[in-house]
């Protein structure tokens, strides 16, 4: 069966019949769409298998970029602090007392600051491999992805890998994001976060996601 | 006859590139309301025509979405069991416009991912000894994907070192550290219109600076695409 004279109306009516664009797709890819864009482009690609190949080429595209860009990122971190640690005993060889005052000072700072330093990642919902990896003994602020959810307020559960609850507060979306800040985790292993509607709690509220981390 | 008995294997094609925004001229999807009426019929009659026709139209893209939200484990059940539900709803007469049946399945296949999530979580919760990562979907790609996702990345991060630092902190940011538009723009003192216009050029010139190093790779195919549509 193909198209006939119909099919410029039903177009018109059913933007799902359009090939979404690449940036359309990346988006998708990402997560970054609104519901609406979203409804189509799924529709479409349901029953479209270009766009499911260029789908699977973007997403492998897409996964060497964040490697490339992470890679990059990290070596750039690391020649910074190489730097920054060279400057800081150069400084500390210079032997004047208020050189020297200045020089503890910091390496005071270097010591106590970081552990007041808050950790902030974005966190999707628990699906696929991707496990947010987080340093133990920081103050932690997670952006959760709430991609369809309303804007309200939630409550968030912190539970270990064993089950136990560790932590438990509120929170509210906004922009398809909620933010929970939670404090330092010590014990290094696997935790789940959970978001519940407003006022539920782990045994009878409305859970509407789950994310998972890791403390390390 | 039942539906279980009558799906039929999955049929390989070859998927063809397609221009952005275009609309493919033999889109299996781009019927007319006649011809959707006519495939709704065939599958209430549960002729096997219909059957098939429903799943060369949809078996991909089903698998694809299955397997993007729940991984790859007992996919081939989860597709099976969607176009069971597909059917079996059709047949009860649950689709009112057969020109909606795409809406139609999208619904179907968002309700079962949503009902296997739940159902994850449950089971999750309700185990004791519970093991991290014990029915998260693994999604991990195979090892020639893997291979060629390494590959890539090697050559694109010898890419980064030539843009400048401020076409190089748009991708991070973007790409890596997932932050939205709109802190990007307040941060980077960027319009929106600005931002985008930003982020195509700086992946023209990834793009333009990895084909300069490969030209007969290809590799960077889809982000000079990417540059064109955006």
């Amino acid at each position: 069966m193909r198209s006939t004279g119909f099919n410029s109306v039903l177009e018109m009516q059913q933007p799902e019949l359009q090939h979404p664009t690449e940036e359309t797709l990346e988006n998708f890819i990402l997560h970054r769409m609104q519901e609406e864009e979203l409804e189509a482009t799924e529709t479409h690609i349901l029953g479209c298998d270009s766009c499911v190949a260029r789908l699977e080429v973007m997403e492998i595209q897409l996964e060497a970029t964040k490697i490339a860009l992470a890679d990059f990122h990290n070596e750039t971190v690391e020649q910074n602090y190489a730097a920054a640690k060279t400057s800081r005993w150069s400084w500390l060889k210079i032997p004047t007392l208020s050189l020297a005052g200045a020089g503890a000072a910091l390496a005071i700072a270097l010591a106590i600051v970081p552990q007041f330093t808050t950790v902030e990642r974005n966190v999707s919902a628990v699906m696929g491999s991707e496990v947010t990896s987080l340093p133990a003994g920081h103050p932690l602020l997670l952006h959760l992805n709430a991609k369809d959810l309303p804007d309200e307020k939630v409550s968030v559960q912190v539970v270990s890998a064993d089950g136990n609850e560790v932590w438990k507060g509120d929170s509210s979306i906004h922009n398809a994001t909620a933010d929970a800040k939670l404090p330092k985790f010590h014990d290094k292993g696997n935790y789940l976060i959970r978001l519940y509607e407003n006022g539920g709690n782990s045994s009878e509220g409305n859970l509407l996601r789950e994310y998972s981390f890791e403390v390390e | 006859m039942t539906a279980s008995e009558t799906l039929p294997e999955p049929v390989a094609e070859t998927a063809t590139q397609t221009p952005e925004g275009s609309r493919e001229p033999n889109s299996r999807t781009n019927l007319s309301p006649a011809e959707w009426g006519t495939l709704v019929s065939q599958i209430k009659a549960g002729e096997d025509a219909g059957m098939e026709q429903l799943y060369k139209l949809f078996s991909r893209g089903i698998r694809y979405y299955l397997c993007r939200q729940l991984g790859p484990q007992e996919l081939e059940d989860k597709v099976h069991d969607t176009f069971l539900i597909v059917v079996n709803a059709i047949k009860r007469g649950d689709l009112r416009e057969p020109e909606r049946l795409m809406g139609f399945v999208r619904t179907v296949v968002r309700r079962q991912v949503a009902g296997y999530i739940e159902n994850a979580v449950h089971t999750r919760r309700d185990q004791t000894d519970l093991e991290h990562g014990a029915t998260v979907a693994d999604r991990k790609h195979n090892p020639e994907q893997e291979a060629m996702i390494r590959q890539k990345a090697e050559l694109m991060r010898s890419s980064l070192r030539a843009l400048s630092q401020r076409d190089r902190d748009i991708l991070i940011r973007f790409y890596l550290k997932e932050q939205p538009q709109e802190q990007i723009c307040e941060e980077m003192s960027l319009s929106e219109t600005q931002f985008r216009l930003l982020k195509s050029r700086a992946k023209a010139k990834f793009g333009e600076i990895g084909r300069k190093k490969l030209s007969s790779n290809g590799i960077f195919s889809v982000l000079l695409r990417t540059q064109v549509s955006s």
